[in-house]
């Protein structure tokens, strides 16, 4: 009897103080996320806002790019097992997959879609469910050093008011001493040369084109968008208006170091150069009506052991927590309630230079899949032997590559 | 050697005849039984049992996964993944081969990367061998030819990037120094040198691996042999053609057998540094899989290139057995 | 030996530097990587017009990551000399009853064997993963030791196998009939006959669990436990990477297995002095 009534005294404690106690048994939710670094640096004031707002939650960080991600959760979601509670990837795709299999937890409720710019959450709608939110992001922009323009007495490419003022200004760019070439063009695995696509398709083709191309609706090979790379990129790429191909970190570096005039690269990169207050510069193309921007997706594995704990640092990721991280600069919100006065000065420096332009999805981030792997490589290609007969075929593969991807993403 | 100096039975310590090609004595009156014996067992079963539940039976399983539907992996759908395998233009693009305009297709390229990396490895391999036996002071000088067996997937796209930039890397610079501007290019972003690029870094990683190899075979040879040359008045060359070469011949199998089979299935190289590219000109087949199967989803697909690459990596394997069978 | 020719020597001399020097020279421009910031060997590391050196970037990756190197460096060395041992010693084992005994379907089961050694690690990835789950190995050394152990016993054993076919069969058959059996027979007379080669199995076997990367990415997944390869790409960032911090880490991964090699070369040099020894 005198035992029961312990039991029963300590369950009725337990009971009066519980939320108390169960703050006190601390739970550690396990993340992977790409970031390292730099990019870390920007991230940690998030996760230590967090902790400090939910004292029994303590979260573990690991970096993990999204190729090795995906290999690691195919083998753990077959026994299902996850070596995370709360994951970032730029792989939609494979969220999309994953949760059809019924690997990743419904966060249905935990976020209002309407916050979040138009295309960068949609595609985690399944049914009435919601499998994934949009985290931070970055634009497909045309940057500079404006030093660069200020020492050589040339004017800005902002400044550039038509196509043919733009061109004569990288004509004149070539010649100035110690210039590889006007333009610089990425290298490495692979996603730059598109950044220089979307963007060629947003000034020279317009939504129409551009969410066409997106869906599907329009071919590559169509003869619209033939024309536009006829007529628009090929001069330019057999003119050598772009240089050889440099690893990601040694173009940004040669062109702040005044050996390209310009790069088409992302606004992730204001974190790479040294004053991005003062000299980095971004520019719209003459003529450029809209903007590419890519994005990382956050999802939640269903195999977690603290799925309440882990959607609450979801929730508060992609709210307060996007706020937070684009102070660390180098990054754009996804969530629109992100007030602009939270920017660093670079970054509000470019979004006052696009706020006047829409605002359009990654085209091979959101096709994904082959696509994606198909066209990075099929405009390396293109690059090194722009001639017609290479247009062509690149523009085959690449429709051919789209519309594959689209129907098995359509099932 | 111990040989030299033991009392081994049959090479006396004098000079003994030059071996012609064969090293095991004639044992024909001695046939062994042919019954397993319970030493036997004990002496494969540690390897065999831990090969057969961890290597065997996922291989089988991953395999028989070619003859399934990428969509569910259920449903049976006969050798209809290979034959879509072949219509595409990934694995054989037909047309640009006619023309002889790379991208030529992950086969071929596999093949051409066989057919220039396995004789400059292992040719280069054998002669830091046979130089550097001759060193024994300079032993530290073979760590900096095995340095590139060291350096793991990794860190290689770190080191192609020093090779093979424009910028950074040496060898274009070198050809500009040279005055071939038209070497002076990133070799990874044109076509034309793309796969090229990849194969001579392979070559730098892989000649250690044959060099050690030659190395421990080397220094394995009687020395009573080498004497019994050098007394019959053979020159280097003949010693070389005649003594050692034929007994190298295990090496060299044991080095092409392992030099084919990582050929056919290398994939950290491509996947660090030119992600196949551009336009699928330096792709190859261990790349193409890990494409099909981890960055499309399509298993059933993935599992049909790995059956090809291990019926490709089969030839030289059974000739090769075949061969020390009939030598033995 | 007949005496040489000095000119002869000198040249060999100066070939087996040429090479050595070929050899290492990509291997410098990593190594300069790691002393030097970025922007000075972008464009060519043998550049010298700006020179700063500097070991910070050693430091940062050592004790100053989120996931300091030392210790994956430990967890790489302690799995790798397991990693090379296991195989080494069942595989040899293998390729001695295989080489000398009779086994029914010997040659196919050779075939077979090798075979496996031309399927990528990935398409075992599942089903071996679903096994190690099943035996509670997962985020445990033993999991990394047993699918490099595993993956390498095919070329472990047509390796050796080799090498004992080529072996003096004279020998053993002189033992025999003294008596010993064939467990003696293993152990004192044919592994001491081997072990240049079984060095070599050994050196390069430890080398490559050293480099995995795939079985501990699957793996290990705990962070005290992650191996030296694992945590080189977790110094990349998604845009940015840190070219220092990377060849530094490059350089440390590198340089345990170069230690290894070096300190073992004696070995080699002592199974090669009869052969050499200007006699």
């Amino acid at each position: 009897m005198n035992r029961t009534l312990k039991r029963a005294l300590a369950a009725a404690l337990v009971a009066v103080s519980g939320l108390g106690l169960a703050a006190q048994g601390v739970v550690t939710l396990r993340m992977i996320a790409p970031w390292a670094d730099k990019e870390l640096e920007g991230f940690k004031p998030v996760l230590e806002r967090f902790e400090q707002l939910n004292p029994g939650i303590k979260v573990e960080y690991r970096t993990g790019k999204p190729e090795d991600t995906a290999t690691i959760l195919s083998a753990q979601f077959s026994v299902k097992k996850t070596p995370a509670d709360i994951i970032d990837t730029s792989f939609s795709a494979f969220i999309v997959q994953e949760a059809r299999k019924g690997n990743i937890l419904d966060i249905s409720g935990a976020v209002d879609i309407k916050d979040y710019r138009p295309g960068s959450i949609d595609q985690f709608v399944i049914g009435r469910k919601l499998y994934g939110v949009t985290s931070i992001g970055g634009l497909d922009i045309a940057e500079y050093n404006a030093k660069f323009y200020r020492d050589n007495k040339l004017p800005e490419p902002k400044d550039a008011k038509t196509w043919e003022d733009f061109l004569a200004l990288m004509d004149k760019v070539r010649k100035v001493p110690g210039v590889k070439a006007p333009i610089g063009t990425g290298g490495g695995v692979g996603w730059t040369n598109t950044t220089v696509v979307q963007t060629f398709i947003n000034t020279f083709g317009g939504k129409a084109m551009y969410n066409g191309l997106l869906v599907g609706s329009i071919s590559w090979e169509s003869p619209e968008v033939k024309k536009l790379f006829r007529e628009r990129l090929l001069p330019l790429l057999q003119g050598k208006y772009f240089g050889e191909p440099e690893e990601n970190a040694a173009v940004t570096q040669n062109m702040w170091a005044g050996k390209y005039g310009l790069f088409f690269g992302g606004t992730t990169d204001s974190l790479k150069f040294p004053s991005p207050a003062g000299d980095y510069s971004v520019c719209l193309l003459p003529g450029q009506k809209a903007i590419s921007m890519w994005t990382d997706f956050w999802f939640i594995p269903a195999y977690t052991e603290h799925p309440k704990e882990a959607l609450k640092l979801m929730k508060f990721l992609a709210t307060e927590g996007q706020a937070i991280q684009v102070k660390g600069g180098g990054r754009i919100a996804t969530y629109t309630k992100v007030p602009l006065s939270n920017y660093p000065a670079a970054e509000q420096k470019i979004l006052k230079i696009i706020g006047s332009v829409a605002v359009n999805p990654d085209i091979d981030d959101i096709i994904g899949g082959k696509f994606q792997t198909v066209m990075w490589d099929q405009l390396k290609l293109l690059w090194a032997d722009p001639t017609a007969d290479t247009l062509d075929s690149v523009l085959a593969e690449m429709q051919a590559a789209s519309v594959e991807t689209l129907k098995g993403s359509a099932k | 050697m111990s040989l030299g100096a033991g009392p081994g039975p049959s090479i006396g310590p004098g000079p003994a005849p030059l071996p012609a090609g064969r090293r095991e004595p004639a044992r024909a009156g001695n046939p062994r039984p042919r019954r397993l014996k319970a030493e036997t067992l004990v002496f494969v079963l540690p390897a065999f049992l831990l090969v057969s539940v961890f290597l065997l039976y996922p291989v089988v399983k991953s395999l028989l996964l070619s003859l399934y539907s990428n969509e569910d992996g259920k449903s049976f759908v006969g050798l209809a993944n290979f034959a879509a395998l072949f219509r595409g233009r990934d694995i054989v693009n037909l047309r640009n081969i006619l023309r002889l305009r790379p991208p030529f297709g992950a086969l071929p390229n596999n093949l051409i990367w066989i057919a220039i990396h396995l004789p400059l490895s292992m040719s280069l391999g054998l002669a830091c061998a046979l130089l550097m036996i001759r060193l024994p002071r300079l032993a530290f000088l073979r760590t900096f030819v095995f340095v590139g067996m060291l350096v793991p997937g990794v860190v290689t796209g770190i080191v192609t990037l020093f090779l093979f930039e424009k910028g950074a890397g040496m060898i274009p610079n070198l050809f500009h120094l040279i005055g071939i501007e038209g070497l002076y290019i990133n070799w990874f972003s044109h076509p034309q040198t793309a796969l090229l690029a990849l194969i001579l870094t392979s070559v730098w990683t892989w000649t250690g691996y044959s060099m050690v190899v030659f190395l421990a075979a080397l220094s394995g040879i009687p020395q009573s042999y080498l004497e019994a040359g050098i007394v019959d008045g053979a020159n280097a060359w003949q010693l070389f053609r005649y003594v050692k070469l034929p007994l190298l011949r295990s090496s060299i199998g044991t080095i092409v057998v392992m030099s084919v089979i990582q050929e056919l299935t290398g994939f950290d190289l491509v996947y660090s540094s030119t992600y196949g590219g551009p336009g699928g000109a330096s792709n190859v087949m261990g790349f193409q899989m890990y494409l099909e199967a981890f960055k499309y989803f399509k298993f059933g697909t993935g599992s049909a290139i790995a059956t090809l690459i291990t019926l490709t990596a089969a030839v030289p394997i059974v000739l090769n057995v075949r061969n020390s069978a009939r030598q033995a | 030996m007949t005496r040489e020719r000095p000119a002869l020597a000198a040249a060999r001399v100066l070939a087996a530097a040429a090479i050595a020097l070929a050899w290492i020279l990509p291997f410098v421009g990593i190594v300069m990587g790691s002393l030097r910031p970025y922007g000075e060997i972008v464009n060519g590391w043998w550049r010298t017009e700006e020179l700063h050196l500097s070991l910070e970037n050693y430091a940062f990756v050592l004790g100053g990551t989120s996931i300091p190197m030392l210790r994956a460096l430990w967890n790489s060395f302690f799995s790798s000399i397991l990693g090379a041992a296991f195989p080494a010693l069942f595989g040899s084992m293998a390729a001695y009853a295989l080489a000398r005994h009779w086994i029914p379907l010997k040659g196919p089961t050779i075939a077979v064997l090798l075979s496996l050694m031309a399927i990528p690690g990935q398409m075992i990835a599942i089903p071996a993963f679903k096994l190690l789950n099943s035996l509670g190995l997962l985020d445990r050394f033993a999991s990394v030791i047993l699918m490099n152990t595993v993956t390498a016993l095919p070329w472990i054993i047509f390796f050796m196998l080799n090498v004992i076919k080529g072996q003096d069969l004279n020998i053993e058959e002189a033992a025999k009939i003294d008596g010993a059996s064939d467990y003696w027979i293993y152990a004192r007379v044919v592994m001491p006959q081997s072990y240049p080669s079984l060095l070599s199995v050994g050196i390069l076997q430890f080398v490559w669990s050293w480099d995995s990367f795939f079985w501990p990415l699957v793996c290990l997944f705990d962070v005290r436990k992650l191996m030296a390869t694992q945590v080189v790409p977790m110094l990349r960032g998604q845009f940015i990477q840190n070219w220092g911090a990377l060849c530094a880490a490059s350089v440390l991964v590198v340089s345990v297995p170069v230690i290894l090699f070096v300190a073992f070369q004696k070995y080699y040099i002592a199974g090669s002095v009869g052969f050499i020894s200007d006699k």
